[in-house]
């Protein structure tokens, strides 16, 4: 009869205690489930935010320096000359952006270099390298094409390899890019 | 002397039921808040496809429909499809999970051109709208 009892009492507890270790796993996978839903959520919010910055940043600066002739598009290195960048190619890895301030071009340039846009402000003859502009956002790569109509295209590829592409027609209409 | 244990069960099962309660709760604001991560994401990327689409309608030129493979929707505007990467694909290809639209509105004007750019998902809910405007002289025409 004791040992009876002894028996039924072992096993409410060992209940017991699966129960605890049943409340346990469940609170375990909801904060797991909670925690991934979070890292989900933010990554992709960071990755949105970061799409969407560029293109606006990028859009803001092509905006506000659109004059007839001003917009370029060419290689970082591609020799500036006083009377501006030469030949204009039809595309680059950077947007020229002029400015005339007392008789002398400058040139703001937008590129990217160690996977950040960077922006260099500078005079046409100043020798600088693409490593003193300024960052500005992590993406992998930037490309610049435009067309004779006035049309320009930027190819963002952000930190995580997701490509978007961003269309601007320049108000300076076909001017803009000769 | 009795055994606890049944009333140890007893306040373990309730805690498991309240515990279940919440649970549930918490999950269901989980699920709502990806979706509306997702719906934020894809009305991000609608606006910046809504944005391009009425660039190149002001720039006048139908190129950059040609290179999405856009088709003429009626005879007053354009079609793009694009897949769940915003990849576009011809409009009459499976797996279209975008639309892109462009209609042309009617101004009032003589000299005023206007327009309509709706990304919707295939289910028709409605992700972005731009309205477009532009001088109607010469080539800077509407080409819808």
């Amino acid at each position: 009869m004791h040992m009876k009892q002894t028996r039924k009492h072992h096993i409410g507890s060992l209940f017991v205690l699966v129960l605890i270790c049943v409340f346990a796993v469940s609170i375990l996978a909801v904060l797991l489930t909670g925690a991934e839903s979070y890292r989900r959520l933010t990554e992709r919010d960071r990755t949105s935010y970061s799409r969407r910055t560029a293109a606006q940043y990028l859009s803001t600066k092509i905006r506000q320096g659109d004059v007839a002739g001003m917009v370029m598009t060419d290689s970082f290195d591609s020799a500036v000359s006083e009377d501006g960048i030469g030949a204009q190619p039809a595309s680059g890895d950077t947007l020229f952006l002029e400015e005339i301030i007392d008789g002398t071009p400058y040139y703001t340039r937008i590129y990217c270099c160690d996977g950040y846009i960077r922006e260099l402000f500078s005079s046409a003859d100043a020798e600088l390298a693409p490593e003193d502009g300024e960052k500005i956002l992590e993406v992998q790569s930037l490309w610049f094409s435009y067309e004779p109509t006035g049309r320009v295209t930027v190819e963002i590829t952000d930190a995580d390899g997701t490509a978007t592409r961003l269309l601007l027609a320049l108000r300076s209409g076909e001017g803009a890019a000769s | 002397m009795r055994s606890k244990a049944p009333l140890a069960v007893m306040e373990q099962l309730v805690m498991l039921l309240v515990f279940a309660l919440s649970a549930a709760l918490c999950l269901q604001v989980f699920v709502f808040s990806s979706q509306t991560s997702r719906r934020n994401e894809a009305r991000d990327r609608a606006m910046l496809e809504a944005q391009n689409a009425a660039e190149a309608l002001k720039s006048g030129s139908s190129n950059y429909f040609s290179e999405m493979s856009a088709s003429v929707n009626g005879n007053v505007g354009y079609l793009i499809a694009y897949n769940a990467n915003w990849q576009p694909v011809p409009a009459d290809s499976s797996g279209i999970a975008y639309t892109l639209t462009t209609v042309e509105t009617d101004s009032g004007l003589v000299y005023l051109w206007t327009a309509e750019v709706q990304v919707c998902t295939a289910n028709g809910d409605q992700l972005a709208v731009l309205s477009v405007a532009g001088q109607n002289t010469g080539e800077v025409a509407y080409h819808g």
